[in-house]
Formats: structure tokens, sequence, C-alpha cells
């Protein structure tokens, strides 16, 4: 009998072995001694798998020389909402209203930890970012377009002079600026 | 474990918030830190709460109704209606960065009106080490921005911190401020023996290199340090145009890309010594 494959998952656990230690193979061994246990895990790799096809799927499509919003609105046409967000977002960016530099945009993918952007110009920037979009879950995609639009901050002598100057004195804890206006 | 330090010096402008901002930043997000950090800001100035959140989100910070520094120390006076207002510590921490990694840096911000609280210290001093303590298991490393002059506040970061840290400007009339540190540190012990702070180290700031009366001054601190058995920090942090460049624009020194390499790269190194002294 030839044992070639099974030699080869030996060699590879072997790998893993030395990356990971033998502790923690065995209490993952051990872990699997409970068999319901066992069967989640399963599942769970069967789903991250499952989910990675999909993703390198879209990714297939996208490089297939379409342009970007053709794709958007192909991969979403079962979910007009998601594909609205998606094209809002999209173009937002072309129209330089967010993240207008190409520092700005890999900053706010940094800041809210999303995928770090590799691109050197602002438009294969974009590109990258809407398909890290692509990839969120519909509410991901909502609370990342909320951080867009919120209004560009405000560093200005000016800015904090009118927050510093405005103050009411001797207010209680806990009451706020609102009553000063 | 979570590590509290003080960036404390009694001497103004010394660096206290610029380094508070850029250690949290470079443990948060530099290299592969992912640190979880919270930036507690105690001085009624704002500067550290300047420089983490611009005027909007400032705005916002302080119309929300959630606490800020502020409302921690003032939870037990009363109000004209005779009601004091508890507070939620953990709804006084504002989110600034989410770093991939499960990196953070998190505020509690402060307002010109904390200056009012110094006007009534009583038992206030150990608010903030209570506050601290409900929510500490949230976070690797907790940094305090102190104010320059000693007061009450004072005393509640030594009752919160495990260590401090003091930023030394290489001036004459600044290392006069480390004797001055040092014996306020001495009048806690007497007070609140119970109380364990440590000095983590002496970092020189802003140091240019090339005026004798510079050298003068650093030699000075390290031979009193070694006298007295302070640690001072071997890797200094050189001046740059780029410390306060980056503080308007709200970033770290290793973002601000007109840092050349250099001055960032010397940051990291105190950083690095740093997280030695206080073990993260
Ligand atoms: N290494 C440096 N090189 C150049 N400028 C610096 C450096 N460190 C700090 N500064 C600048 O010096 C000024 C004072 O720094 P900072 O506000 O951090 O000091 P501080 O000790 O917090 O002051 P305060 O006592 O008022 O709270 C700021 O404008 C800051 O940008
Ligand atoms: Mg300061």
């Amino acid at each position: 009998m030839n044992y070639n494959k099974e030699y080869e998952l030996l060699k590879d656990l072997a790998k893993l072995l030395q990356k990971h230690g033998p502790e923690s193979f065995k209490s993952l061994a051990l872990l699997f001694s409970d068999k319901e246990l066992a069967e989640t895990i399963s599942n769970i790799l069967f789903e991250v798998h499952h989910h990675s096809e999909l993703i390198k799927k879209t990714q297939k499509k996208l490089s297939k020389n379409k342009t970007l919003r053709s794709s958007i609105i192909e991969l979403n046409k079962d979910d007009p909402e998601r594909t609205n967000l998606l094209l809002s977002i999209y173009d937002k960016l072309e129209e330089n209203k967010y993240l207008p530099t190409l520092k700005q945009i890999r900053l706010f993918c940094e800041d809210n930890a999303l995928k770090p952007i590799s691109a050197r110009s602002r438009k294969s920037a974009i590109n990258q970012f809407v398909k890290v979009m692509m990839e969120l879950s519909s509410s991901d995609i909502s609370s990342v377009k909320k951080l867009l639009d919120e209004k560009p901050e405000d560093r200005t002598l000016d800015g904090w002079s009118s927050i510093i100057l405005n103050r009411k004195e001797d207010k209680m804890p806990n009451q706020t600026l609102k009553a000063d206006k | 474990m979570t590590q509290t330090i003080s960036l404390i010096n009694m001497k103004g402008g010394v660096g206290k918030s610029t380094l508070t901002v850029n250690l949290a930043w470079h443990f948060a997000a530099y290299s592969n830190w992912s640190k979880r950090v919270l930036v507690v800001d105690l001085d009624p100035q704002f500067n550290a709460s300047q420089y983490l959140v611009g005027v909007h989100k400032y705005m916002n910070i302080i119309n929300d109704n959630r606490p800020t520094i502020w409302e921690i120390f003032e939870q037990h006076t009363r109000t004209p209606a005779g009601k004091t207002q508890k507070i939620t510590p953990a709804e006084s921490v504002r989110s600034v960065a989410r770093v991939r990694h499960g990196g953070k840096i998190d505020l509690i911000p402060s307002r010109l009106e904390l200056s009012l609280s110094l006007r009534n210290p009583g038992q206030k001093e150990y608010l903030l080490q209570k506050t601290i303590t409900k929510i500490k298991d949230n976070y690797d490393l907790i940094l305090i921005d102190c104010a320059p002059t000693e007061s009450v506040l004072t005393t509640a970061a030594y009752l919160a911190s495990d260590f401090i840290l003091v930023p030394v400007k290489p001036e004459y009339l600044s290392t006069i401020g480390l004797p001055l540190l040092v014996n306020s540190m001495r009048d806690f012990h007497e007070q609140y023996e119970e109380h364990n702070i440590n000095l983590c180290g002496i970092v020189f700031n802003a140091v240019t290199y090339y005026s004798p009366e510079e050298m003068k001054s650093k030699n000075e601190v390290i031979t009193l340090s070694k006298n007295n058995g302070w640690y001072y920090f071997r890797n200094e942090i050189p001046y740059s145009r780029s410390y306060p460049k980056g503080a308007r624009e709200g970033q770290p020194i290793f973002r601000t890309s007109y840092a050349r390499t250099e001055q960032a790269l010397k940051f990291a190194l105190f950083a690095e010594e740093f997280a030695g002294r206080i073990g993260i």
C-alpha cells in the first residue's frame, strides 16, 4: 500500500508542530476528545473555508477587467440596499468627497481596523478600499459609511477658541454646553 | 497585567502631553504591539484631548452627557437640589482609534472646568484610582497626562499609578523641576504610606545635541540620578519640529511623513526601553 498522502499530511503536521509548539497540540487533542466541540470546530472550519472561497471568487470576478462599479452591481444583485451602500461609498470616494488624499485613505483603514492599503496612488487605493468593503457584512459597511460621513476634523485655533471661549462659568457636573446656545 | 503610568513634571512644557500621546500611539499601532491603551487627560488645559481628537469630536464629547474627568472628580459634590451624581466609569471612556489585531486608543477626556475642582479639593484624591480600578482590565497600558502644577490632581495621579515617568528638557530651569518633583513624591509617601509608586525613569526630551549649556544640564541630571538611584533613559528624544506639527494634525511622530525616519526611530527606541522598564 502506498502511504504517500498520509506521509504528506504528516510532513505538514510536523511543520505546524514546530510553529505552534507541542503544548498547543496536546491541548487541542484534549479538546477534540469532546465530540460536540469537535463537531462545532469542524463546522467552523468548513464555514471559514467556504467564506474564503467566496472571497476568492469575488476577487477573481473583480479582476476580470470589469469596472469596479459594474462588479458591485453584479455581485450584489439580490441585495439592492447593499449595492446602493457600496456604490455611494465608491462614488463619494471618486468625487473626492470622502478621504480626499491617499494618506487619509490609509490612515482611515489603520484607525478603524480595516485591511491595510498598500496602493501607491489614490485611484488604486479607492479600488482596494472598495474591495475591502465588499468583503464586509452590510451592517459593517453601514458603520464604515457612518464614519466616512462624519464632518472632517477641524484642528484650527479658531475652532478650539470657539469651544474655549463659549464656555459658561461655574456649571455643575453633567450640565453641558448645550445650555449655552 | 495592566500598568498605569503618570507623566509628571512640575515644570511646564517639557513634553508630558506629547510623550503621552506618542506612547499611546506607539503601543496601540506601531510595529506589532497592538496594545489596548487608555489615555487619561488630567489637565484642565486638556492638551492630550486636543491632540487625540479634533474640534468636532471634542464638541460631541462635552455635549453628549457622558462624564469627563471633571465629572469623575465632582461625583460626590452635591447639586443645589441636594443630589450627588454617581458616575459609571466606563461611560467616561471615548474611543479614539481601533487598530487591527486588537490595538486601540481610548480617552478619558478633560475639560477646562476641571480647574474648578481644584477649588474644593477635599476627599477627591481617591476618585481617579477608584475609577481606573473599575475599567483597568480592559487595558494593557494606562497613561495619565498630568498638569504642570501640584494639586489634588497630582495626588490622585500618584494614587492611581504604578509608575511615574518624568520628561525633562535639558535646560537649567527645567532640571530644577526634578528635585521639586522628587520632594513632592516624598511628601506623598509620608502621607500615603500604604501606596507604592515607582519612578520609572527620567527621559530627556527635545534634545538638540549642540549646545554646551544643554550638555551641562544633562550631565547634572545624570549625576543627580546616579547619586539618588533614579533611572534615566539611555534613549533620548531629539528636538524635532515634527512633534508640534504632528500635534496639529493629530498624528503621532511615526506617521508624520516629514519626520525624518531617524527621529521617528529615536522615539521608537525610547518607547521600547520604556516598555522594558514597566514590563509590558
Ligand atoms: N521633542 C520635541 N521636539 C520639539 N518640540 C517638542 C518636543 N516635545 C514637545 N515639543 C513641543 O513643546 C511644547 C510643549 O510640549 P507639551 O505640551 O507636550 O509639554 P507639557 O509638559 O505637556 O506641557 P504642560 O506642562 O503645559 O502640560 C509643544 O508645543 C510640543 O509640541
Ligand atoms: Mg501637557
